[in-house]
């Protein structure tokens, strides 16, 4: 399945620009999961609500629903400060970017996005 | 820096989100428009000055200076106050909500709703409409209490808005703007005299929620849910007149953030309501200790909480009828709605304390 699939659609169709905006994306996620990543780090629970937030933004452009809803529970959960609950979320986090990443480069090498 | 060359529109996008200026800067350049890119709002205000653009992409959250302040600053001190705007924003703080509608944005647009090409459509067309009108006229002024006289023509108004959205974010915007107007009409029935309450009530009040209750399919089943409450009750409120119209009855609320308690207390503490005894909760435990209380508020960012508290409440609930309200995230709220209904509880997505507040009043006057 191609997760770009929905984004691609509100395109037009039009693959090139969707693997533009995809590289975007992809490269803007890298730089946002080092962010989350470090904010948890340091215990910065405004950091990570902003950081979520802002993640969640891009996700949602993307027309990646559940990313954006995992983010924003994240960004939402993060004023209580409870740790390893911040932590579990954003393994999810990852794991699904992950997911995400491993789809899109699936329907690239078989050439034929469903 | 120069003017933009010949006639291409000139649009000043504001993110501090690289991706997203990225992701529009291209595609705008695309449709032919130069472009200029700030990162939070002295930026923007700084490229404003050097070249005032045609159009403004404006995110909210941003550092050092936000969307808010920027578009205050233009639409009231600023040599360009009908500048069109362009709110795109992740609009997940409901106070943001609130507070940009009375700024007038050209158009509202939620990043999760709006896929990049819906939103260089809603810029095209803006552009368009500046054009055809040489000056664009700032849409109307979001319905706030202070502003409006309580009266039904300001819930017409907003019924007209919802009838003509044309998107969800339009659509939450307009009910939004009927529970406030709703609040505002009921605030000044108090004032008047209790025999007239039953003629205006009919009169007024009642055909417009039903008129509300029949877009159905327009507003969700849990925006109906909302309004099909506040029908019953004004459908016993003229039947019956109270002497006072809201019991004065203990709410319990679970609200994370300080801001908001004080927001909540600051709202419950009103004629024909105080005393009020408002209790704040911090666990879902707190359900079973404290014994004196008619309805809950409950804010929540997880499903999973208001689960476990509802499974309690219920449970409690058995001891007499217990209204809860739930506040969590937008999505949440449309996917929880169902559960909610089991327990006699409602769930709201993305509201403020005071968008909230119009179905506590409703469920204490039914219980």
């Amino acid at each position: 399945m191609n997760p770009f699939k929905e984004l691609n659609a509100s395109l037009g169709g039009d693959w090139e620009e969707t693997n533009t905006i995809v590289r975007l994306f992809f490269e803007s996620a890298q730089e946002q999961l080092n962010n989350l990543n470090q904010a948890l780090a340091q215990e910065d629970r405004e950091q990570i609500a902003y950081a979520a937030h802002q993640f969640a933004g891009a996700s949602g452009t993307c027309g990646l629903t559940e990313l954006s809803g995992l983010l924003r529970e994240l960004e939402h959960a993060a004023p209580q400060a409870d740790w390893p609950q911040l932590a579990q979320q954003l393994n999810r986090i990852r794991d699904g970017v992950t997911a995400i990443r491993s789809q899109w480069d699936a329907s690239q090498s078989n050439n034929a996005p469903t | 820096m120069d003017p933009s060359p010949s006639n291409q529109p000139h649009v000043l996008l504001t993110d501090d989100d690289p991706f997203i200026t990225a992701l529009y800067r291209e595609r705008l350049i695309k449709e032919g428009m130069t472009v200029a890119t700030a990162q939070n709002g002295e930026e923007a205000l700084e490229s404003i000055q050097k070249q005032p653009p045609d159009l403004l992409l404006l995110d909210l959250n941003m550092p050092r200076m936000d969307g808010t302040e920027v578009l205050r600053y233009i639409r009231e001190q600023s040599p360009c106050p009908n500048l069109p705007i362009v709110v795109l924003s992740n609009a997940c703080a409901p106070e943001f909500i609130a507070e940009v509608s009375q700024l007038r944005p050209t158009r509202f647009l939620v990043k999760y709703d709006n896929a990049p090409n819906k939103v260089i459509e809603t810029i095209l067309t803006v552009l368009e409409e500046a054009r055809a009108s040489d000056v664009v006229a700032p849409a109307p002024a979001d319905i706030h209490p202070q502003e409006f006289e309580p009266a039904t023509a300001s819930l017409e108004v907003v019924l007209d808005r919802l009838e003509t959205a044309t998107s969800i974010d339009e659509q939450r915007e307009s009910v939004l703007g009927i529970y406030r107007a709703v609040q505002a009409t009921l605030e000044h029935f108090q004032t008047l005299p209790p025999l007239s309450l039953p003629y205006l009530l009919e009169d007024t009040l009642e055909p417009l929620l039903e008129k509300c209750y029949a877009l159905e399919q327009l507003i969700g089943p849990a925006l109906v849910k909302v309004l099909a409450r506040i029908l019953h009750a004004v459908e016993k409120c003229a039947a019956t007149p109270p002497t006072t119209s809201v019991p004065s009855s203990p709410v319990l609320l679970h609200v994370p953030a300080r801001e908001q308690v004080n927001e909540w207390k600051t709202l419950l503490d009103r004629p024909g309501f105080s005393p009020c005894a408002v209790q704040q909760s911090s666990s879902a435990e707190d359900l079973l200790h404290h014994n004196v209380f008619y309805a809950v508020v409950w804010h929540t960012a997880r499903k999973s909480a208001a689960r476990k508290a509802l499974r309690l409440i219920n449970d409690r609930a058995t001891k007499g009828r217990l209204h809860t309200i739930f506040v969590m995230p937008q999505n949440d709220a449309d996917r929880w709605s169902l559960e909610a209904e089991a327990g006699d509880s409602l769930a709201l997505g993305d509201v403020c304390a005071q968008e909230a507040l119009p179905a506590l009043l409703y469920a204490l006057q039914a219980s």
